[in-house]
Order: C-alpha cells, then structure tokens, then sequence
C-alpha cells in the first residue's frame, strides 16, 4: 500500500467545473491526503517544514490543477520554489524524496488534439510539463505519465465529468495499490 | 371574593411563577398554563380572584395592546412585500375559507347569519404563540411548514384589525354608534390615522433620536409606553378600538433605527401584561360547561381541529407543498387562537353572540388550544414518518427578511470597516449600536443601522440573533464584549461569534469566553506601520510585507498558545491586569531573543544548481 497525497492548486474553486468533481472524488478516498494549497496558504505563506514533512510522510505525491498557460497555478511554483529546498530535495545530502513517485493531474481547456506538434498548442502536453518532469527527476523522484482531461470547456456537466472524476478516482486508487 | 387590588396582584403574580414551570414541563406552554389557572382560581373555580370586569382586566387588557403595537412594529412594508405570495394568498384563502365554512356550519345549526360571520371569523385564527413555540421546540421553525405557518399566522394577525372594526356592524342595532352620520365618522377615523401618521414621522422619530443622544434608558422606555398609551387613547376618541390604535403606532415606527430597543423596552411589559390577560380571560371560562354539555364542547372541538386542518392541508397542496409539509401545516394550525377571546368578549358585549354560547365557544377555543401541542407533535412524530417520499428534497424556501449574513454589534471605526468589506462581497448585515450620534451618521450614509444596547440579550434577539450564524462583536467596551460573548455561547450556541479584542489580556478574555476568533486591533495596523518602517530601512518592498507578515502569524500563534494561562478569571483576582500585560511582554521578548528574529525563505537562495 502506498500513501497517497494531493497537492491542489485552484485559484478559483467557486468557478471551477471538472477539478471540483475531481477533488470531491480524490476527498472520498480513504487514507487519501488531500491538501489544498490555496485554502492553507491564501497568502501565500507556505509553512515550509510542515510541507516537508507531508512529503516525508507519503510515497505518491500527486499535484492536481488547471492548466494555466502550460504550467501549473502560481502557488505551485511558489510551492516548488520553497519546499524543494537544496540540501532536502536535492543536492548534497538532498535525497530525503528519492524514489517517491510524482504525478501531474492537470486539466486543459483545449482538445488533445490541439496538443500536438500540427496542433494548435504546437506542443504534447507531455512536452510542456518538461520543466516539471526535470524538477522531478533532480529530485530523484520517478515522474509518471500525467493524468489529464482535456476539453474541459465543452464537457457535458452531467455526463462526461461524472466519468472524469470516476477515472481520476481510479487512478489514484491504483497508485495506492502498488506498492511504495 | 377579594377585592384587595394587594392581594389580587399577588394571587396573580403567583399564578403566573407557579403554573408556568409546571405547563411548560407537561408540554403545554404557558399561554394553557395561564388559562387554566385563571379557570381554576376564578369564579367558577377556587374563587380567589374576579373573573370578568375588575379592575386587573382593565390592566390585562394593555397586555393585548402592546401585543398589536409590538405586531405592528414588527410589520414593515418591506417585509410585508416580500412575503406577500404566502402571506396574503395563503393567508388570506385561510382565513376567508375557514370563515365561510364555520360561517355556515353556524347558520346549519340555527344561528343568525351576522352571528354566523362572527362565529367563522373568530374560529379562523390560530394560536401564534403556541404555533411558533411548539413548532420551535421541536425544530420544525424552519421548515416548509414552519415558515408558511408564520406567514399565515402574520397574515391573521393583520386581519383581526378589519374584524375588530366589522364587528360592531354585525351587532344588533348597532349598539356602538357614535351618533354621527357613517361617512363623518369615517372622514374622522381617516384623519385621526393621517394625525398620526403625520405625527409619527415628523413628531415621535426626531423625538425618539433626541432621547437616544440622551442616553436615558428610563426615558426612552417611557417614552414608548406613552406612544403606545397616546394612540391608543386617540383611537378610542374617534371611535376605533384600542387595539387598531396600538397597531398603526407600531407601524409608524416599524422602519426606524429604534425599533429594536423599543422591542426589548416593551417585551417585559407585554409578557407580563398578556400573562394576566390570559389569567383573566380563563377566570372568565365557567367551568361548568365543559362539564355539563361535553358532547356540544367535544363535537366543536373536533370540527374546529379536523375542519380547521383539512382546510389548511388542501390549501397547502394547492400551493404546491409536499404532502408532509402541508400536512404538517394543517396540523399546526388547527385550533382557535389567543384572539379569539378577544373577540369573543367583544362579541359578547355587543350582543352579536349570547352570553352562553360565547361561553361555550371559549371552552371550545381554550380545549383546542390545550390539544394543540398534542396534535402537532403526533403529526411530527407519526405522519410525517409516513407521508414522506424517501430521499425528498425539501421545497423550496421562502423569501425573507432573513438574508443578514452576519450581526454586526458596533458600527464605530472597526465595526463600519467589516460591514462594509462584507457588503463589497454582497453579503446583507444587521447592525446594532449604541451610540444615538453614530446611528444618525450612519444612517444618512445609507446603512441599515438599529440603535439598542447588544448588551442585553433580549436586544440581541429582537435584532434576529437566532437567524443569523455569525456575530461579529466589533464594540469599545471591553468587558461587554466578554460578557456578550459568555451568554451568547450560553443562550445561542450555534452562533459563531468574531470579537475585537483591545489588547492580548483581552483577547484571552474574549478567546476563553468562547469566541471563535479574536483578532487585537492594533495587531494588524502596527505590523503594517512596521512594515513600512523595515522598507524605509531599506527592506525590499516584499521583504518588508512578507517579514511583517510572518510577524504577525507567529504573534498569533503565541496568544493562542498562551490563552489557556492568562485571561482567566481566577488569575484575573490575583494578579492585576496591568501586572499580566508586563509579564505577557516580557515572555514574548524572551522567547524571540535568542533565535534568529527574521523569518527564512532558504528556497530563493542561490544555490549551485540555480
């Protein structure tokens, strides 16, 4: 069994569609720890060492978010900046994350198909999270192939987000399965 | 009998200290309590205090005054518009269908068709009191049910007011005529109500705001009493009931800033007033009908409750509630009212009902009124269970005056801040201060402001603490912030309360009193001025805000960590409170000498791999 925490990142969850299914189905789970960056941090204050010690205690580190502007919602990078401290994540003596698994949950308002090299995005969404797949593996950490939904701007409220969340919710529940 | 007035009031006062535990642990209420007591100590009963017309009836009868003034103030057009769907629909469709009906099972059993009107507008109205109280007490306010029952209830209440001026043109003869031609005398009602309307707003509200700048509570109170009193006696003149007078001096003053503490200056007098009303009124029933004719009592009973609430049930399901709602509609409403008496007493004097036959409708009333909680919680307890679709999502709620997020005692420079910061986000507030100066400000800016004293808890309620979740207690004085708070989580446990505290002793205070969040209120505004110092030290603008910012919630911290030890009262006797501040003082500087002060973001260091 592995121990699974989410990391999520919604600026403006009162607006938001999918990524509230989605969280509401990742809330359900047992021994599931969903941590809501905005909701703890509103000003932006991150507490370091209890963000450290939360990635001490789990094995999975998931990070749920909109894609906005091909990356992730400013406090994740406020996040990444301070906790992956030199000499904790990585550096000398910076191996405290290795071997836990990082996985990008990420929702996107254009199609996949848009995200191709002939597409709109002219990248893979693969592509664009390059920078966050480096800082994974800096850390030592095994980056995974991402969870994402795309298209969410067209979605069906009633049918295709249910069907979503229930995909995300398998998904994690399959990361809390394998073992650490 | 004893025409002591000494021993009376104190027969009656005793009444009313021993029979209310007792009804209220049998279930039954204290208006039941009252009548059955009066019954058992009239004339009919023990005979220890005058039934009918002495001298305390006079008395008792104010009581129903200040409870049509206090209805009426109550009445803002406002509201009234609001509600008006339920109110005047289902309201009024009750109160004529329920007339029409026992008006003419009346005329089926031989009466006169004034009288029959009479007998159907009487047994229309319910009892407000037990209603909302049992209803309350088994938490059903809120439902469907409970909200439509105080709109029809509100409705009937405004409705005694026509009845109350229709009766005397049912009498025989018409026994109350003043002599004058109709149109004369309804030219002379029309004015006197114009006098005092006119009067209202450019006589009794400037009054009223010069005695709130006074500061004079007494004077305040007798100035209410007087209004009250005043019209009233003005009505009367023109030939109007007490009772029509008391509503309209109400309504003049339903809108305005003092409301509230009128409320709070009068509940007292009324609750005691209408407690020796309904003493008299049950010293009026003779006990001997029940006993001697208990089929024509028993059969009246059960027509008025079975009738009464069928009706109420098919009006309900017409206006498209869920079967276990209307249900538990009709059951509420099913039994005759506190007004009843009134009116049959009315009726009575102006022989529009003989003497017998009110008697008989009294007892009737009264026993409908002692099986009404009865009836109503069987409904709760059995048909609801039954009536109910599994999984039913309540119907959808009324539109009320209950849109106030938040009550906002204090409207000075701290309070004025969070009213307005919630009313950028939309959010309504109630806001109660005590200051007669600060209101009038406020007020010409534009806000809601009531004026009274959120010291006293019966302020606090009438301003509507029960249907708002939040209390924010932004007021100068200290020690009424602590005591507020105390008997708030006392009295109104579900309400979260956000207090200003003056300084950290304080703050513990509020903290251990109960208070959800206490925020000091220089902490904010030092940590900023400071800020701006770090700056001008040569602080980048972040540094500064983000060192002042960590400050600050390490300051908080601390008082949290320290409440359990300071601010509470037994300490608070020994060691003075100006001794604790140096102490707390010296603890903070200790604790921050040795480390490093200034907060660390290690991760925006530069680093080999940057």
């Amino acid at each position: 069994m592995s121990r699974v925490l989410i990391h999520f990142a919604h600026p403006a969850i009162h607006k938001s569609r999918v990524n509230r299914q989605m969280a509401e189905a990742a809330r359900g789970l047992a021994d599931v720890t969903f941590h809501d960056l905005y909701e703890t941090y509103p000003d932006f204050l991150i507490d370091v060492p209890r963000e450290q010690e939360l990635l001490l205690g789990h094995d999975v580190v998931v990070f749920q978010h909109p894609f906005y502007w091909y990356g992730t919602p400013s406090i994740m990078k406020e996040w990444i900046d301070l906790v992956l401290e030199y000499g904790f994540a990585y550096g000398p003596g910076g191996n405290r994350l290795k071997g836990k698994r990082w996985l990008q949950a990420i929702t996107t308002g254009g199609p996949e198909s848009a995200y191709d090299e002939a597409g709109h995005n002219r990248f893979t969404v693969r592509q664009l999270l390059a920078p966050i797949e480096q800082t994974a593996t800096l850390c030592n950490m095994t980056f995974l192939e991402p969870f994402v939904a795309y298209e969410t701007l067209r979605l069906e409220h009633h049918l295709e987000i249910p069907a979503i969340a229930a995909r995300y919710r398998q998904t994690l529940l399959a990361l809390q399965g394998a073992a650490p | 009998m004893k025409h002591d007035v000494l021993i009376q009031a104190i027969i009656y006062l005793l009444a009313m200290i021993a029979v209310v535990p007792i009804s209220k642990r049998l279930g039954l209420g204290a208006v039941l309590g009252y009548l059955i007591s009066g019954a058992l100590l009239g004339p009919s009963g023990a005979g220890l205090i005058d039934g009918g017309e002495s001298g305390a009836s006079h008395l008792s009868e104010l009581g129903v005054i200040m409870m049509l003034f206090l209805i009426g103030i109550e009445v803002s057009p406002r509201l009234l518009w609001q509600m008006r769907g339920p109110l005047f629909g289902l309201g009024g469709l009750q109160v004529a269908g329920t007339t029409l009906i026992f008006g003419a099972l009346a005329v089926a059993t031989g009466s006169p068709v004034p009288t029959a009107w009479a007998i159907g507008m009487i047994l229309s109205l319910s009892s407000t009191a037990i209603v909302l109280q049992t209803l309350a007490e088994r938490g059903f306010s809120k439902s469907p049910a409970g909200e439509r029952s105080f709109a029809i209830l509100l409705f009937q209440d405004i409705a005694v007011i026509p009845m109350l001026a229709v009766f005397p043109l049912l009498a025989p003869g018409k026994a109350e005529a003043a002599g004058r031609p109709g149109w004369q005398q309804g030219l002379i009602v029309l004015g006197a109500i114009v006098l005092l309307i006119a009067s209202g707003r450019y006589l009794v509200r400037p009054l009223f705001r010069q005695l709130a700048r006074l500061n004079l509570r007494e004077t305040f109170t007798a100035a209410a009493l007087l209004l009250v009193l005043a019209t009233t006696a003005l009505m009367t003149r023109v030939g109007l009931s007490p009772a029509l007078g008391a509503f309209l001096a109400g309504v003049v003053l339903a809108d305005s800033e003092f409301r509230h503490q009128i409320e709070a200056d009068l509940e007292p007098f009324k609750g005691l007033l209408l407690g020796l009303f309904f003493i008299s009124v049950g010293s009026g029933i003779d006990l001997a009908i029940p006993v001697s004719r208990p089929f024509a009592v028993a059969s009246i009973v059960s027509c008025l409750v079975v009738l009464k609430g069928a009706l109420v049930f098919g009006l309900g399901k017409v206006f498209k509630m869920k079967t276990a709602d209307a249900f538990l509609l009709g059951a509420s409403l099913a039994q005759g009212g506190e007004f009843a008496f009134v009116l049959l007493g009315i009726a009575a004097d102006q022989g529009i009902l003989r003497g017998p036959n009110a008697q008989l409708l009294t007892s009737s009333v009264a026993l409908s009124m002692a099986v009404a909680p009865l009836v109503i919680a069987a409904a709760i307890r059995f048909g609801l269970p039954l009536l109910q679709a599994k999984g039913a999502e309540r119907s959808p709620d009324l539109v009320e005056d209950k849109d106030s997020a938040a009550l906002v005692v204090g409207i000075g420079r701290f309070g004025q801040v969070i009213v307005r910061l919630l009313r950028a986000n939309g959010f309504r507030t109630t806001v109660l201060d005590y200051d007669g100066e600060q209101v009038d400000v406020m007020s010409r800016f534009g806000f809601k402001t009531y004026f009274g004293d959120g010291a006293r808890p019966e302020v606090l309620r009438a301003a509507g603490i029960e249907k708002v979740g939040i209390l924010v207690l932004a007021i100068d004085d200290q020690d009424n912030a602590v005591k507020i708070t105390e008997s708030v989580r006392a009295e109104h446990p579900h309400v979260k309360i956000f207090a200003r505290a003056f300084d950290r002793v304080h703050a513990y205070k509020l903290l251990n009193a109960g208070a959800q969040s206490a925020v000091i209120e220089t902490g904010g505004s030092a940590v900023d001025l400071g800020s701006e110092v770090l700056h001008e030290l040569g602080f980048s603008a972040l540094r500064s805000y983000r060192q002042g910012a960590w400050f600050r919630r390490h300051n908080n911290r601390v008082i949290r960590e320290l409440a359990p030890l300071y601010g509470n009262t037994e300490r608070a006797v020994f060691v003075r409170e100006s001794r604790q501040r140096s102490e707390m003082l010296e603890t903070l500087l200790n604790q921050e000498a040795g480390r490093g002060r200034e907060h660390e973001d290690r991760g925006w260091d530069s680093g080999p791999y940057a």
